[in-house]
C-alpha cells in the first residue's frame, strides 16, 4: 500500500484564495492513476470544497478576518480523496439548515446542498473556536 | 470573465467565457442589468466557454431569468459544458430554465414564442 499523500496549508479566509484551493486539489489529483471520470470527479471535489469554503467566509467569519486550515489527503484503500477544513469562526447546526425547495427556483441557498450532492460524505463538527468540515469522495 | 454580446432579431445573445464565481458574479449581474436597461427581455446566455461556475453564478442567472420573465421575456441558456449542466440538474433548475444545445435552437424558441403573437395581431 502506498503511503497517503497529504497537502496541508493555512490560508486567509478570503474569496481570492478559493482559486488556489481548487488548484491544490487539482495538483493532489495529478498523482492519482488515470481512471474513468477522474476529471469529472476532480471538478466535483473542487466545486464542493469551494462551496464549503465560501460558506465559511460568508457565514462562519461573516466576511471578517479569519483563516482556513486545510488538509488534502489521497487515500489508497479504497482509493479516495479526503479534505479536512478547520476554521475558528461562528459555529452552526448543519442539520438545521433547510434544503432548498427544488420545486421553486431560488436565487440563493444552493451552495452546501450542491456540496453534499457531489460528495460521498460531508460532515461538520462544531466546537467553540474549532469547527471541522470533512469532505470525502471515493474514486 | 469575458463578455461578448450581440443582437439578432430583437434577441440579445451574451457569450460568457472563463470562470463565473463569487469573485466576479457581480460583473455578470451588472451585464445582465445593462441588457435589461436597454429594454431587451429576450436574452440568450451562451456558456460554452465557461470553465467553472459556483452557486453565486447560478444565483445571478436565476435572478436574470426572473427579471426577464417579470417583463414578459425570458432568459435562455445554451451550450452548457457538462460540469455546468450538472449543477442545473442537481438543483433541478434545468426544469425552471430553458436550456438548449445551440444558439440556433434557443433563437428558434424565441421565434416560436413570437409566432402566435404575430398571428394574433394579423387576425
Amino acid at each position: 500500500m502506498r503511503p497517503p499523500d497529504t497537502i496541508q496549508i493555512q490560508l486567509a479566509a478570503k474569496y481570492e484564495n478559493l482559486a488556489l484551493i481548487r488548484t491544490l486539489i487539482a495538483a493532489a489529483l495529478e498523482k492519482v492513476e488515470p481512471a474513468p471520470d477522474l476529471n469529472d470527479l476532480g471538478y466535483n471535489v473542487q466545486l464542493a470544497t469551494h462551496e464549503v469554503c465560501l460558506n465559511i467566509i460568508q457565514h462562519a467569519y461573516g466576511h471578517e478576518n479569519g483563516c482556513f486550515n486545510i488538509e488534502i489527503e489521497l487515500k489508497s484503500n479504497p482509493r479516495a480523496i479526503e479534505i479536512n477544513i478547520y476554521d475558528t469562526g461562528q459555529s452552526f447546526d448543519l442539520d438545521a439548515i433547510p434544503a432548498p425547495n427544488l420545486d421553486e427556483p431560488q436565487s440563493h441557498g444552493y451552495g452546501l446542498f450542491i456540496a453534499k450532492q457531489l460528495l460521498d460524505t460531508l460532515e461538520y463538527h462544531s466546537a467553540p473556536g474549532a469547527n471541522h468540515w470533512r469532505l470525502y469522495k471515493q474514486f | 470573465m469575458i463578455f461578448h454580446s450581440r443582437s439578432i432579431d430583437n434577441v440579445t445573445l451574451l457569450n460568457v467565457s472563463g470562470r463565473i464565481d463569487v469573485t466576479n458574479s457581480s460583473d455578470l449581474k451588472h451585464k445582465l442589468g445593462q441588457i435589461a436597461s436597454q429594454q431587451s427581455t429576450q436574452v440568450i446566455v451562451n456558456l460554452s466557454h465557461v470553465s467553472f461556475m459556483d452557486s453565486s453564478g447560478l444565483a445571478v442567472l436565476i435572478q436574470g431569468m426572473k427579471r426577464c420573465r417579470e417583463y414578459g421575456g425570458d432568459l435562455l441558456l445554451c451550450n452548457l459544458p457538462k460540469p455546468v449542466h450538472m449543477i442545473f440538474e442537481l438543483t433541478r433548475l434545468d426544469k425552471a430554465v430553458q436550456i438548449f444545445d445551440s444558439e440556433h435552437d434557443a433563437i428558434a424558441q424565441f421565434q416560436t414564442q413570437r409566432q402566435p403573437l404575430i398571428s394574433g395581431l394579423n387576425s
